[in-house]
């Protein structure tokens, strides 16, 4: 074997090289810091883009109580009614999972489109999990009432429904009476609500059914400060207020005269 | 200087592994690839030449440095041609050269339009070593490296993926098409002179 740093060998060249410059190889803990750091990046944009989803398919739920409001023809609610926001995180979640997906050391076995398809799948099919269990409505009512950003790019929807020039308000059932209830509104305010002599009934069938700690829709009209005579009284599952509480153990009362 | 392990019986992957704590074995690595890797660097890039060594130096110190990065479960060879691809195309990058003609000796020649089974597109003409070299140079860098990995390194699509860092899939492709790259340009070339 030559064995002669003097000779012009490459050999030579390259061990000289390395010991003037005083080279040495970079440390084993280096290439596992930078590999835990693209699983990291690959598991946070997991994260975040199963939230995403969770909020994507909780807006898009919401959206079938809105079935009188969206009509094809009309761009501007349909355009309102998606939930863009989230749907643009999940698209950057998935774009940066693929991307340390691909920067794994066996990443690059793997396809692009396998890699997306496995990114939307396993944040699609964690944010239905979360929304099962509730996290993605929570986490929508939180921003809506906490983060002053979120209402004006996503609180159309809580919106369409605390229209008290227009008859509809919604909330959460507080406090039963024999003809009247209390009604926390989506937007803080407090109702006593009584019911109309002509009330009527359109609620999809069981949905009549209303307590306290029950979210309810209404159409009528605002009797005075604070006071609200309605029409029509249905349990209401669209987006803002805060959540339902437990089922009345007690008083309750049907959406009938 | 002390003495130097006798390594010439272990393979490439026992000597990178001795590599951090023993700077002279490195001699072995060099010795074993230092004309592999200069004659893929002259097909890769022809204009190179002059500066040759210089980047085959750069190559070997960037082996040396990395060495505990080596992936236990790829071929050395593999992943020392995967720095070699990676230095070349940045060199290349930065230097904005295109190679007007590529090292190709005449029994790589034969390999090459045999193994490549290209002298099938070209049954009424008979192939010119000197006219495959320029368009070998003419053809764009990716589908000229998946052809000289293939048929002048005679890496498999398993090695070629991993020193391309795609997957073996896409190696078929990518040779496919590299393939009808060649042709395309051998024809064009072939009109022109006609």
């Amino acid at each position: 074997m030559p064995n002669d740093h003097d000779t012009d060998t490459m050999r030579a060249r390259v061990l000289t090289s390395i010991e003037k410059q005083g080279i040495i190889p970079k440390p084993r803990w280096h290439f596992l810091l930078r590999e835990w750091v693209v699983w990291l990046v690959a598991l946070l944009a997991f994260v975040i883009g199963s939230i995403a989803s969770a909020l994507s398919i909780y807006i898009a739920d919401s959206s079938r109580f809105m079935e009188h409001a969206i009509e094809l023809s009309n761009l501007d609610v349909l355009f309102e009614v998606i939930p863009f926001i989230w749907l643009v995180l999940l698209g950057l979640a998935v774009f940066y999972s693929v991307h340390a997906l691909r920067e794994t050391r066996k990443g690059y076995h793997f396809h692009t489109s396998w890699l997306v398809l496995l990114a939307v799948v396993a944040s699609v099919g964690m944010g239905s999990v979360l929304q099962a269990q509730g996290i993605g409505a929570a986490l929508d009512r939180y921003l809506l009432a906490e983060a002053p950003f979120y209402p004006p790019i996503s609180g159309f929807q809580p919106a369409h429904w605390m229209r008290s020039q227009d008859g509809v308000i919604a909330g959460v059932v507080i406090e039963m009476g024999t003809s009247s209830f209390t009604m926390h509104a989506l937007d803080g305010k407090e109702w006593v609500v009584t019911r109309s002599t002509s009330t009527v009934s359109n609620c999809p069938p069981g949905e009549d059914q209303i307590g306290e700690g029950v979210r309810v829709r209404m159409i009528g009209t605002s009797t005075g400060e604070g006071t609200y005579e309605a029409y029509e009284v249905c349990q209401f599952h669209g987006r803002g207020g805060p959540q339902s509480g437990p089922r009345p153990m007690g008083r309750s009362i049907k959406n009938v005269p | 200087m002390g003495s130097v392990t006798d390594c010439t019986n272990e393979t490439d992957e026992q000597i990178i592994a001795r590599v951090p704590t023993d700077r002279e074995v490195f001699g072995y690595i060099i010795d074993r690839y230092e004309d592999k890797l200069r004659r893929y660097l002259r097909r890769l890039m022809p204009g190179l030449q002059e500066d040759t060594d210089d980047l085959l130096q750069d190559i070997f110190v960037k082996v040396y440095v990395n060495a505990h990065g080596f992936d236990t479960s790829l071929k050395f060879s593999s992943w020392i041609y995967r720095i070699a691809h990676n230095e070349a195309v940045s060199w290349l990058r930065k230097k904005k050269v295109r190679p007007d003609t590529v090292e190709l000796g005449d029994d790589e020649f034969t390999t090459f339009v045999e193994s490549a089974d290209i002298a099938r597109d070209f049954k009424e003409t008979r192939l010119a070593k000197d006219e495959v070299k320029r368009v070998l140079a003419d053809m764009s860098d990716k589908y000229r490296t998946v052809l000289v990995l293939r048929f002048l390194e005679g890496k498999n699509y398993e090695e070629i993926g991993d020193i391309l860092t795609v997957p073996g899939g896409t190696v078929a492709t990518l040779i496919h098409r590299a393939k009808k790259e060649f042709s395309s340009i051998y024809t064009t070339h072939h009109a022109e002179r006609s």
